[in-house]
């Protein structure tokens, strides 16, 4: 983390050449999307059956070893030092006794989400009002990389202020209020308002301070991350697919207000306040596979895919996990074949044009096997 | 027994001459006259109901019945609501279930906003079985048509040569889900009819936890959601249609528990006959309950709002406050204000980049109580 450090301390232009020479010589085509491309940060994967429950009580997360907790040491205080002018920002680190941090971001294989666990301590709680003026953290993704711009930057020439103007929802930015006293949970910048509630966000607080007094609060959600966002409905728009150790853009960015009129800290992973507009900013953050203590050692797993509905023709593909030197599938037609991934036709339709394969695994000399029977259900075609 | 209705037995003497139309005419008018919301239903009378979990009490799907710790008695439904309706020689048994054979206590529960229905089943069985599919594996088929589209979701074709009755896909405008309990070295259900993408996450999602081998007795608890559908379409979830679940309405919904004891098999069943399992019309008309009070404040305001027309930005909101309100002030975020109910704005220009953060408060005996909604009026 470090390295980041010294690396983000460069003048800007430095930090562009910089970025272009890891870009193009160092970095895994996938990732060149984004601009820090070189420390990947991690997604805990959760079982099915140890899904955090949304309820403010961060007990479900003892699961999650210490190397994916994320602190207040690798954020950076990109407040700007004129208002409105991003350019020059502070860059400074941030101080534990203002604000202290730990994240934790979770992934479920199956489910199109991201859980995330928010403990804070902060010494002003802002939370008082009723408008967007509020301890907020910004978590930005973009998960299929698409990267760039999904704000427009507009200059106003009277004001001489940089505004916001909507572009495109190829990804997004959830202002989270930390907490939500009397308001909604979130303003999802520039989004539809179907996203900022269930089932595509759920959030949950405990805490107890009031507004202007310092003390820890807990907060837990999931947010569902879109490769495209419609404001026609959900229906018009395009959930990103979560696939295990693929690497999607993501970043946070708290809003610190401690009561002034300005916020007092804007605490960056990406160390660039260009994250809340451009997900190009974003931080590579890899959906870990489910860790070696949640399996089983031998262990006999299998999807398959209907070829064809009208010859029940399917092509099956071993996931099994172990070592092994054997397979055997049993078809409900009474066929059977000892390849890895088999092709099958089944010969008759079966009960309710219903049909079954067993994958029976063997490791070495035969001391371990597993089995997994799954139903094929056809189509009926006429 | 009080949930057998009489109108079962007449509805299904008129279906056996349906095509008589005087018949059906007078099929419709009992069934308009009598009952309006679950009229596709022929358990109507009696309501049961699924209990509504605020959305940070979610049950965790774990096999810990604890996160349901918090529902009440009167959503319990046990074993002596099931009747056997297995067949001998075709003839239904209509038997009371025997306690001693298995005993259950089925909870279902849901969250506004979240398609999906939770449940909660645990029971004891004298023997437990699920060795495989033809030596016998106990399940629990949960049935769901959530907009009550009625009729026969499978064909039932009677195969003269074989002179047996085999089932043909129809439609999947409702489903049945066969969850195994406990699903061991299986997918955790196999859905009549249905694609497997839906017995999988994010639709389906299963944890059970018992200490038992098969063929022995003991206790078993099994959660799940699943997801219902109005359609389902065999190409993808892109093609089908998720039902919208909204609070206060009244779903279908059934269960049968496929008891399997040693080569003796019992099908205890909710709906008190077996045409449940394929015929939507014999589900159990169940309510979407509203949260409990206990889970709400006295007072609390909240809104919705609906983009009437995006060109003149005008705007009609709806109050959805909790509580005895006796007075309402609307702040429409671009300075004006409204003492309406249910107010219909028109903001006159495009400030603040089209996004308008609105705030209701509300006031009655029990206070006040205030709710923003931030900057979620846009105009594109």
């Amino acid at each position: 983390m470090t390295g980041t450090y010294r690396f983000i301390r460069f003048t800007p232009p430095v930090n562009v050449i910089v970025v272009l020479f890891i870009l193009f010589f160092s970095v895994p085509e996938n990732l060149m999307a984004l601009v820090f491309p070189e420390t990947e940060l991690k997604i805990f994967q959760f079982p099915a059956n140890m899904i955090p429950r949304i309820d403010g009580n961060p007990g479900d997360w003892d699961i999650v070893p210490e190397e994916y907790v994320y602190g207040t040491d690798i954020l950076l205080d990109v407040e700007p030092l004129e208002p409105g002018n991003n350019a020059i920002a502070r860059k400074t680190p941030v101080d534990p006794s203002d604000l202290d941090v730990r994240i934790r971001v979770g992934w479920v294989k199956g489910m199109n989400r991201l859980y995330v666990l928010y403990e804070a301590y902060d010494n002003y709680w802002d939370f008082g009002l009723p408008g967007t003026r509020n301890d907020i953290l910004e978590l930005v993704v973009d998960a299929d990389l698409s990267g760039g711009d999904f704000i427009f930057q507009h200059f106003d020439e009277e004001t001489y202020l940089t505004s916001p103007l909507q572009r495109g929802t190829h990804a997004q930015n959830y202002h989270i209020c930390t907490p939500a006293v009397d308001k909604s949970w979130a303003m999802v910048w520039n989004c539809p308002t179907w996203l900022n509630k269930l089932p595509y966000l759920n959030c949950a607080y405990s805490y107890s301070f009031k507004h202007g007094e310092s003390g820890r609060l807990i907060m837990e959600c999931w947010i569902t991350p879109f490769d495209y966002l419609s404001f026609h409905g959900p229906e018009y728009s395009a959930l990103s697919r979560l696939e295990e150790n693929s690497v999607i853009g993501f970043s946070w960015l708290i809003v610190d207000w401690d009561g002034g009129e300005s916020p007092h800290a804007l605490a960056c992973l990406s160390h660039e306040v260009m994250m809340v507009h451009d997900g190009l900013y974003l931080r590579p953050f890899r959906l870990m596979p489910l860790e070696e203590r949640f399996l089983k050692p031998i262990d006999a797993d299998f999807t398959f895919t209907i070829l064809d509905d009208s010859t029940r023709t399917v092509g099956f593909r071993d996931l099994s996990r172990g070592d092994i030197t054997s397979w055997k599938w049993e078809f409900g037609d009474g066929a059977t074949s000892t390849e890895q991934n088999p092709v099958h036709s089944f010969s008759t339709p079966g009960y309710a044009n219903a049909q079954s394969a067993t994958l029976h695994i063997k490791g070495p000399a035969g001391k371990s096997e597993h089995s997994l029977i799954l139903e094929i259900l056809f189509k009926t075609t006429r | 027994m009080e949930y057998q209705m009489k109108l079962p037995n007449i509805k299904h003497r008129l279906l056996e001459y349906k095509h008589r139309t005087s018949c059906a005419v007078i099929a419709v008018l009992v069934l308009i006259v009598h009952y309006s919301t679950a009229q596709a239903l022929s358990n109507p009378g009696t309501v049961l109901k699924v209990f509504q979990f605020p959305s940070n009490m979610i049950p965790r799907i774990d096999g810990d019945p604890s996160d349901w710790d918090i529902v009440t008695e009167d959503y319990v439904y046990r074993t002596d609501l099931l009747i056997d309706t297995e067949e001998d020689d075709r003839v239904p048994r209509n038997t009371p279930a025997d306690p001693g054979s298995i005993d259950v206590r089925v909870i279902v529960g849901w969250v506004n906003g979240m398609n999906q229905l939770y449940f909660l089943f645990e029971a004891y069985d004298d023997c437990w079985e699920f060795d495989s599919l033809e030596r016998g594996q106990d399940l629990l088929e949960i049935i769901v048509d959530a907009d009550l589209s009625g009729g026969d979701f499978v064909f039932r074709d009677f195969d003269i040569v074989k002179d047996k009755w085999s089932l043909v896909q129809k439609g999947t405008h409702a489903q049945n889900y066969h969850i195994y309990v406990p699903a061991v070295d299986r997918s955790w259900a196999m859905v009549w009819h249905c694609p497997s993408w839906i017995n999988d996450l994010p639709y389906m999602n299963y944890a059970c936890s018992y200490n038992f081998k098969s063929g022995e007795s003991g206790n078993l608890v099994m959660e799940c959601w699943i997801t219902p559908f109005d359609y389902v379409s065999f190409d993808s979830p892109a093609y089908s249609s998720l039902s919208q679940l909204t609070e206060n309405s009244i779903i279908g919904l059934s269960w049968v528990v496929s008891d399997s004891d040693r080569g003796k098999h019992s099908l205890l069943n909710l709906s008190h006959t077996i045409l449940d399992v394929h015929n939507a019309d014999y589900l159990r008309a169940f309510r979407l309950m509203p949260l409990e009070e206990r889970f709400l404040d006295p007072i609390d305001a909240g809104f919705t709002f609906t983009i009437v027309d995006k060109d003149t930005r005008t705007v009609a909101f709806k109050d959805l406050s909790h509580g005895e309100v006796t007075s309402l002030k609307w702040e429409f975020g671009d300075g004006s204000t409204s003492s309406e109910q249910n107010p219909i704005h028109t903001y006159r220009v495009n400030e603040n980049y089209g996004a308008y953060t609105v705030t209701l408060t509300v006031s009655g005996p029990a206070g006040t109580s205030r709710y923003s909604a931030l900057m979620e009026v846009v105009f594109r």
